[in-house]
């Protein structure tokens, strides 16, 4: 955790409900590291909602903030509609192109499909680039986020990541960082991977540290267990009345599953142990019957 | 049953795709998914669904949200947000968004509605994906609601530019575009609409054709295969 500092850029792995780096979202919250600026693509929702209802959060560049079939995400608009945060207005697409810049170690990166909106209206996230025939190009400016997070359902010891379902932006915002944490379900061994080396999804070359933690992603899902739909309708509830000036129910929220729970292990007896993570994990497979 | 409106919307844009077609969507995905699901069923076998974060899934119901690891069922391969960039930087058949404001040239917006940029007056969610509209051959919009406040005379942010926008499907009609203008254009009402509710619901002066032409009805295969190959949770027949 050493590695995040107030004032830090994170890009957040995984998208909407599926593979949060939730575990890590919520010792960033006891520890009340802030003035945080956050990435995630293409679209963020419990984890982006509560770092910025415990004040943590200066900028997002974040594509979509939402809480899906849930709704919006309250916090998120409470604290743009006060003017407390800045949130740019802005898309994956043109968030991939700066990605793949910073991946590359380039400036910029073309992407020549949003011209005539206003995604591409902010100067810091573009420039126009003229070519030696008077053309001129947008290009996304790259960005270079100080630590990517993600969750994944498995990687070995010196960082080799296998997705077991989506990767989204994950293989991306891990070559485009400084650093990469990732967090895993479980860890398997280095044998494991090299006797299937075409199921590594991100190499050990762009993750700098690895951390165990069984089921860290809930409330929001991996491959291998479902979102937690009653545990997030829960949270959008608090964070509603909290949007409407009642902040008890989140209180109670933050006490019983973030700040409460003094590890993951505390809180995955608070969200009801076992049982519970059977029934995610049941719930997924059923889907997929 | 008779069918609700959303759908007789997941009817008519299932009609508007040909096989051999590459689609897709975002978030809010029951309508164009069922559309997209229903014409692989019917006519478009070779449909090929690009959707965020998987190719040609099958999802066992209609998901609101095709990044979730259920909305994978049967895909045939798992993408990366760099597939979509490669799609939307060389444009696809079509793609589906549903927004916050719509103008009368289709100009989309899911950002912000009223005050100033750094202090709105409604921050809406966003949105993942912009390029493909604006690259794809066409898109459609199907607006949750139909209202003065939702179909303005201006947006307050372009999400997404209206040029590609084919139909507008709404709770109460479908609506094209004038060739010349781009300007918006009744096409059918929904069963039960009149021109008057239409206009009256409508921020911004509609053009309305001399005749129109009757909401086309789903067959019974339509409705059947509907509800019991693609949408067998009953997304569709919850609301209205």
């Amino acid at each position: 955790m050493s590695l995040v500092e107030p004032g830090s850029s994170l890009a957040l792995g995984g998208a909407v409900h599926a593979n949060r780096p939730a575990a890590f979202v919520r010792e960033l919250v006891r520890r009340g590291t802030g003035q945080l600026v956050l990435h995630a693509s293409p679209g963020a929702g419990w984890d982006v909602d509560l770092l910025i209802a415990c004040g943590l959060v200066r900028k997002t560049v974040v594509p979509m903030v939402t809480l899906g079939e849930l709704g919006l995400a309250p916090s998120f608009r409470l604290a743009v509609e006060t003017g407390e945060i800045e949130a740019a207005y802005t898309d994956a697409m043109s968030r991939t192109a700066a990605y793949l810049a910073a991946a590359y170690g380039h400036p910029f990166h073309l992407i020549g499909s949003l011209e005539g909106t206003n995604l591409v209206d902010d100067p810091e996230l573009f420039d126009v680039l003229t070519d030696s025939d008077g053309n001129a190009h947008r290009a996304a400016r790259a960005v270079s986020p100080d630590l990517c997070v993600l969750h994944v359902e498995e990687a070995d010891e010196y960082g080799n990541v296998r997705h077991a379902r989506g990767r989204v932006m994950d293989v991306l915002a891990a070559r485009a960082s400084r650093r990469t944490v990732v967090v895993a379900d479980r860890l398997v061994s280095n044998r494991t991977v090299r006797a299937e080396p075409h199921r590594t999804t991100i190499p050990s070359q762009y993750v700098q540290v690895v951390v165990e933690c069984p089921f860290g992603a809930h409330p929001t899902a991996t491959g291998e267990y479902q979102a937690d739909i009653e545990h997030l309708r829960l949270y959008a509830h608090a964070a509603e009345q909290r949007r409407r000036g009642d902040a008890a129910a989140f209180g109670t929220y933050l006490d019983r599953y973030v700040t409460g729970p003094s590890d993951e292990l505390d809180y995955r007896e608070a969200i009801g142990g076992e049982a519970v993570e059977q029934r995610l994990r049941e719930e997924l497979r059923a889907s997929h019957d | 049953m008779q069918a609700t409106t959303d759908e007789l919307r997941a009817v008519f844009l299932s009609r508007d795709i040909a096989d051999f077609e590459i689609g897709s969507c975002g978030l809010a995905a029951p309508v164009p998914l069922a559309a997209m699901r229903l014409a692989q069923e019917l006519h478009a076998p070779n449909l090929t669904l690009a959707m965020e974060g998987a190719l040609n899934p099958r999802p066992r119901h209609l998901v609101d949200v095709p990044v979730d690891p259920e909305a994978h069922h049967e895909a045939e391969a798992i993408l990366d947000l760099y597939d979509l960039f490669v799609n939307g930087e060389r444009g696809i058949d079509f793609w589906f968004m549903a927004g916050i404001q719509i103008d009368r040239h289709g100009n989309l917006n899911l950002h912000r509605v009223g005050g100033t940029p750094e202090r709105p007056a409604f921050r809406g969610p966003g949105i993942g994906n912009s390029s493909i509209a604006m690259t794809a051959d066409r898109w459609y919009a199907y607006p949750g609601s139909h209202t003065p406040r939702t179909f303005v005379e201006s947006v307050d942010f372009v999400t997404t530019t209206g040029t590609r926008c084919r139909f507008v499907v709404s709770p109460l009609a479908v609506l094209d575009f004038e060739a010349e203008t781009h300007r918006m254009r009744l096409k059918h009402l929904m069963p039960g609409m009149t021109v008057e509710d239409v206009v009256a619901a409508t921020g911004f002066k509609l053009l309305v054709p001399t005749e129109l032409e009757p909401f086309p009805a789903p067959t019974d295969e339509e409705l059947r295969v509907l509800r019991e190959v693609v949408d067998t949770a009953g997304a569709l027949r919850r609301a209205n």
